[in-house]
């Protein structure tokens, strides 16, 4: 005869053995369903080191097909390409938010600008173009500002290349062209179209 | 203390009165097994001389295994029950049972050997793929084909087969010709041109590689894996590929012989071009490589170029552009407005070259070459998007360059000559659209391949009125967009508004 009390214990023990492995199942489940979060999804933030200074940004809007100016105060390291980088950073940051203008897919970033003799090549991330929504305008939009902005903030730029993970690319999700150069002047004379004509 | 004791001389006493069911029960749900099934991405292709269907493959024990359900579900009339440990399938008045974990099995009352296991799980009875013909043999009453290495089925002789014959007239190509319409995706890349059947019970020829004594298409080889045929041409040259109206013929050529092919033939409607129109077109290559300006070919003489649209369905093939919505893509729209602008434009007695006409992909750089070396005065690329709303109307982004003159054009600003007229067609096409209400913008865009098109050359991207974007798909509303564009280029053929 098994005594009552052992009968009880192996029972709760049973119990709790039961429940973990469905508790585990759940769990399991949950970790297969949960989105892949190995790409940075935070707004990234702009550099703290320099004094503060004023920068212009370009954004695009997507409701009204078009590009305004914001202003706002940034502290930049000194060198001018780190200095660009921050910028576009601090304009990426803007698309962030999920109330935001003119969306930008999670983890886009820039690796990189170089600065050479008026040419201002930036290497933006795989997940920018990657996960950027397809369509011309969505598309146009999304180069004219950093463009713009990137003119906008140094006047020596007169020629902007975009790469992505440091390849050349046709086009950004089928539609803007990556393979040539944009032209400043062209890219301000088009955004002045948009509502965000640069004075430089 | 005293109680350890006693559970410790239970145990010694009464071992099998441990309840094994519930603890195994609770290491099955903390340690699923890893062994048996593990889902694989593989489908077999099965083909009926009524229909073609894909099953999904699984793999069990180092195995594939099809669902047995899932393979004649579209067969015919079925039924499945549990009886017990039995697991019973009734088709067309047949009966099979399968029991798990058994690799024997009954069927009609006969009792089959599979070369596997049967196993049951989450209601789906899955039969081993290497037992699947002496099943559905007689369980079909029908000849069965499998190749299964290629993971193709062929129920009743279901076949499409096709010979392919070397033509030296009206240009050197290679014609195939198919004993059935078929569809295939067409994708092109350097020294080749691959056709892929999907949904076609394509048979292989014999032998599987067909040589051709040509300076540009070389051979023609089969391949059939994983649940499709392909068929490949290799060249020294860019090739593209042709439809017959009955789509039961494929003429794949040399790029430019095929263009010549499809030009249209002047014919004595379509009135002179007027004074103010754009000169003929130079047809600039493309460059070898992209940042280094390439040289240009001479024009030819203007009077060999008739008038002519081009219209381009943008993307097209594996590029499906725009995903629109769960079951929409931009490559479908575009080509549903091109072909009815290409209609509408014909009717209107303008000759009109369509670059697209069925899923195939083509890369910005042969649009271009295709609708330079046809001499276009036209060229129209149609896109759609769901920002906004109404048609936004594109010219190139070109820096403000001189245009060149002479018989050269530089391929990356070949457009710079032809902006004004771009534009001019732009608000023609703008004027007609505003005639039947719908909202318009015109701009510029970094739209390739606007920049290497020697003609007028616009990007139209259509965008639903409102917030449903299944109005893209509207027969009605495409037509409305093509027949307003049609009416907008027959204005611009006529001199432009002033």
């Amino acid at each position: 005869m098994i005594p009552r009390h052992l009968k009880i214990t192996f029972a709760l023990m049973m119990t709790a053995a039961l429940a973990t492995g469905i508790y585990v199942l759940i769990l399991k489940r949950h970790a297969r369903q949960a989105p892949q979060t190995t790409e940075l999804q935070q707004p990234v933030a702009p550099p703290t080191a320099g004094p503060p200074v004023n920068v212009a940004l370009y954004i695009a809007d997507d409701r009204q097909g078009s590009l305004h100016r914001e202003d706002m105060s940034l502290r930049l390291p000194a060198d001018p390409a780190l200095r660009a980088q921050a910028v576009l950073r601090a304009l990426i940051a803007r698309y962030m938010p999920k109330d935001s203008p003119h969306p930008l897919p999670p983890g886009a970033d820039v690796n990189d600008v170089y600065m050479v003799n008026g040419t201002a090549v930036v290497d933006l991330n795989d997940a920018f173009a990657t996960g950027h929504r397809s369509g011309v305008l969505v598309e146009e939009l999304t180069v004219l500002s950093l463009v713009q902005t990137l003119a906008a903030n140094f006047p020596g730029i007169a020629q902007v290349k975009i790469l992505v993970n440091g390849q050349e690319r046709d086009t950004l999700a089928g539609h803007a062209d990556l393979a040539d150069f944009y032209d400043v002047a062209a890219v301000n004379r088009v955004a002045g179209q948009m509502g965000g004509a640069s004075s430089q | 203390m005293r109680w350890t004791e006693r559970g410790r001389d239970w145990l010694r006493r009464k071992p099998a009165q441990i309840p094994f069911p519930a603890l195994a029960l609770a290491l099955l749900l903390l340690w699923p097994p890893q062994g048996r099934p593990a889902a694989g991405q593989e489908y077999l292709s099965v083909y009926t001389p009524r229909t073609s269907f894909s099953v999904r493959l699984q793999q069990y024990d180092g195995r594939e295994y099809v669902g047995i359900l899932d393979l004649l579900d579209p067969l015919g009339e079925l039924s499945a029950r549990l009886d017990g440990r039995k697991w019973k399938v009734r088709f067309d008045g047949m009966e099979m049972e399968f029991q798990d974990g058994k690799a024997g099995m009954k069927l009609g009352g006969k009792r089959l050997e599979m070369a596997a296991p049967f196993y049951f799980q989450a209601g789906r009875g899955m039969v081993p793929l290497s037992s699947i013909v002496p099943l559905l043999s007689p369980l079909l009453r029908q000849p069965v084909e499998f190749h299964e290495s290629a993971r193709r089925m062929f129920i009743a002789g279901a076949a499409v087969h096709f010979t392919a014959e070397l033509v030296h007239s009206p240009a050197d190509a290679v014609v195939l010709n198919f004993s059935a319409p078929v569809n295939p995706s067409i994708a092109t890349e350097p020294g080749r041109l691959r056709m892929t059947f999907v949904r076609e019970p394509l048979l292989h020829p014999s032998p599987t590689t067909i040589s051709f004594d040509d300076k540009y298409v070389t051979s023609l080889t089969y391949h059939e894996a994983e649940g499709i045929a392909e068929l490949a041409l290799n060249s020294s040259v860019p090739l593209l590929a042709r439809f017959s109206a009955d789509r039961k013929s494929i003429t794949v050529g040399p790029v430019v012989q095929i263009v010549a092919q499809a030009r249209p033939q002047p014919t004595p409607t379509p009135p002179p071009a007027p004074a103010s129109a754009s000169p003929p077109s130079p047809a600039p290559p493309p460059p070898a490589t992209r940042p280094t300006p390439a040289p240009a070919v001479a024009a030819p003489p203007p009077s060999a170029a008739p008038p002519v649209v081009v219209v381009d369905a943008s993307h097209g093939g594996t590029e499906t552009g725009a995903t629109l919505s769960d079951n929409l893509l931009e490559k479908d729209v575009t080509l549903g407005i091109a072909q009815r602008l290409h209609n509408d434009l014909e009717g209107r007695g303008l000759p009109t070259m369509l670059l697209r006409n069925s899923d195939i992909a083509i890369s910005l750089d042969q649009r271009a070459i295709l609708a330079n070396t046809s001499r276009a005065r036209f060229y129209i690329s149609i896109h759609a998007g769901t920002l906004g709303a109404g048609v936004r109307l594109y010219t190139a982004l070109l820096p403000p360059i001189t245009p060149a003159n002479g018989p050269f054009l530089p391929w990356d600003s070949a457009q710079a000559t032809f902006l004004s007229s771009s534009q001019t067609l732009s608000g023609d096409i703008a004027s007609e659209l505003a005639k039947v209400n719908m909202a318009t913008r015109q701009m510029a865009a970094p739209l390739p391949p606007l920049n290497h098109i020697a003609a007028a050359a616009i990007a139209v991207e259509v965008v639903p009125s409102g917030a449903d974007v299944t109005q893209l798909n509207s027969p009605a509303y495409q037509e409305q967009v093509a027949a307003a564009i049609a009416a907008g280029v027959a204005r611009a053929r006529q001199g432009g508004t002033p």
